[in-house]
């Protein structure tokens, strides 16, 4: 186990390097320190991308060794291998046999008795349009159950966790599901393309930043007694939808938290002029003014200290490194097949934005009805 | 000059390849575990004791919940199978969930408080 773990951090830090540059914040550093050792903590991180299993585990390398819940994709050879050397278990979202669920049930419940750290994505899947999905409450249902058993006698703490990134490895497939109906390639295939292209062209540039946020954690115990206190002890029915309340509010804090990193910044001000040609001082402008709201909602903009020129500069390189826009002049021109894969950046920090009547995100729900554009994922 | 019979011992020389090749493996899997161990105490990092208990163990554990043996009756009664089968698919549901560790169950490697 121990070995696996230095292999682990070595492996994570590879990878997350040699994709990104890394940026971490905690929102309430001292809370977390103050978790008494024999409480049991669980992250519970949204799903953008694979990546988000290797940025954590090297993010988090330094603090803890976590057990991620694992969905079904990755049981396949190697990776169910490695991530059950790395102490990961597998769970069968879909799959409906209940003596399946009470042995996953007890197996979680297990592992919570005895202190074991957990990550899981409580969204239950990676975001197809970049926005938060709602939160699934079967595997939280069963880590709060663990406070049934009189053996266990801390306190279950819950660390929102808010990863977002300048490019997600997986965009085009994901946006790719909504905009047609082409099936995406395997995993094991998109990530031989990603390493092939690093390793061939050399542009680590060119995918910028992934940042994690930690927001304070939420004692479950003390949640319980102010939200329903029996809550233990009544029906599965009446039970989940208090769960779901827990669940949401998690949601709703990582939601808060979320980075907001060159990329789906400018994104964002781009997309919220209603043409394909936009000035760049415009541009500028609309971002300074951006930022203002952000700021002013407490929103966590990474390396917020930068010039909005700058930070312009930093979504540039991908922006032209991926053809999604052109300079001409004092213009910039969005490319058609690019607006799908900017609504997917600006998605992750819609909610944060302001709501402003006088302009709309998405351009392509406007007046050109030939534009490509991305649909919204199922709920 | 060769007498035309072999000096030889195939099975000896085959005995020691294998035991070489299981000191290899052992001085490997040492080198590992202390390689991690320094890690962790490097990074102060918390690693839960619970996952350094042998995977035989869990599974044992999860084999002999109450919980668990009053699904499997009321499974097996449900669908009309013998226990024997509704036994054998929880063995292979907890196969597959309870991941691998390679530690004895008297593993007492030490914990340390997280260090945010």
């Amino acid at each position: 186990m121990l070995s696996y773990y230095k292999l682990g951090y070595n492996f994570s830090k590879l990878l997350t390097r040699l994709f990104y540059k890394v940026t971490v914040e905690y929102h309430d550093h001292q809370a977390l320190s103050r978790i008494p050792k024999k409480d049991v903590v669980v992250y519970l991180v949204n799903h953008r991308s694979n990546m988000d299993y290797v940025v954590v585990t090297y993010v988090l390398a330094q603090v803890v060794s976590i057990s991620y819940a694992v969905g079904e994709w990755a049981r396949t050879w190697p990776l169910e291998y490695i991530f059950k050397s790395f102490g990961s278990y597998f769970i069968r979202r879909k799959f409906r046999d209940p003596l399946y669920h009470v042995v996953l049930e007890r197996y979680v419940q297990l592992i919570t008795l005895n202190g074991v750290t957990q990550g899981i994505f409580p969204e239950g899947g990676l975001t197809r349009d970049g926005t938060l999905r709602p939160a699934k409450i079967g595997l939280l249902d069963y880590i709060v159950g663990t406070l049934k058993d009189p053996r266990f006698e801390g306190d279950l703490w819950l660390v929102p966790v808010a990863i977002n990134y300048d490019r997600v490895l997986e965009d085009r497939t994901l946006t790719r599901e909504l905009v047609t109906d082409v099936p995406r390639p395997s995993y094991l295939k998109q990530l031989a393309g990603w390493v092939g292209l690093l390793v061939l062209t050399g542009q680590k540039q060119r995918y910028g930043r992934v940042a994690v946020n930690f927001d304070a954690p939420i004692s479950v115990r003390a949640w319980l007694a102010g939200e329903r206190a029996d809550l233990l002890t009544v029906p599965r029915e009446e039970r989940l939808p208090v769960i779901q309340q827990l669940a949401d509010l998690v949601m709703t804090r990582a939601g808060a938290v979320i980075p907001v990193t060159p990329v789906p910044f400018v994104a964002a001000a781009l997309l919220s002029f209603h043409t394909s040609a936009v000035p760049l001082d415009a541009l500028w402008d609309r971002m300074a003014e951006l930022k203002d709201r952000l700021k002013d909602t407490n929103a966590r903009m990474v390396r917020s200290e930068l010039a909005v020129t700058e930070v312009w500069e930093r979504a540039w390189r991908t922006f032209r490194a991926r053809r999604w826009v052109h300079r001409e002049g004092p213009n910039l021109v969005i490319m058609p097949g690019a607006r799908p894969l900017l609504e997917y950046y600006a998605n992750s920090i819609v909610h944060l934005l302001p709501v402003v009547p006088a302009w709309e995100l998405s351009p392509a729900e406007g007046d050109d009805p030939s534009l490509p554009r991305l649909g919204r994922q199922p709920r | 000059m060769s007498d035309g019979t072999s000096s030889v011992s195939w099975p000896a020389v085959a005995g020691a390849v294998l035991a070489g090749l299981a000191l290899a493996l052992w001085l490997a899997r040492r080198a590992l575990r202390s390689w991690g161990r320094r890690t962790v105490l490097e990074f102060r990092a918390r690693v839960d004791r619970y996952k350094l208990t042998a995977t035989k163990r869990v599974k044992a554990e999860l084999v002999a919940d109450s919980v668990i043996q009053t699904a499997i009756t009321r499974h097996a009664e449900i669908q009309r199978v013998p226990r024997e089968q509704v036994e054998r698919l929880v063995g292979r549901y907890i196969e597959e969930i309870v991941p691998f560790s390679t530690c004895s169950p008297t593993t007492n490697s030490a914990t340390t408080s997280p260090s945010f």
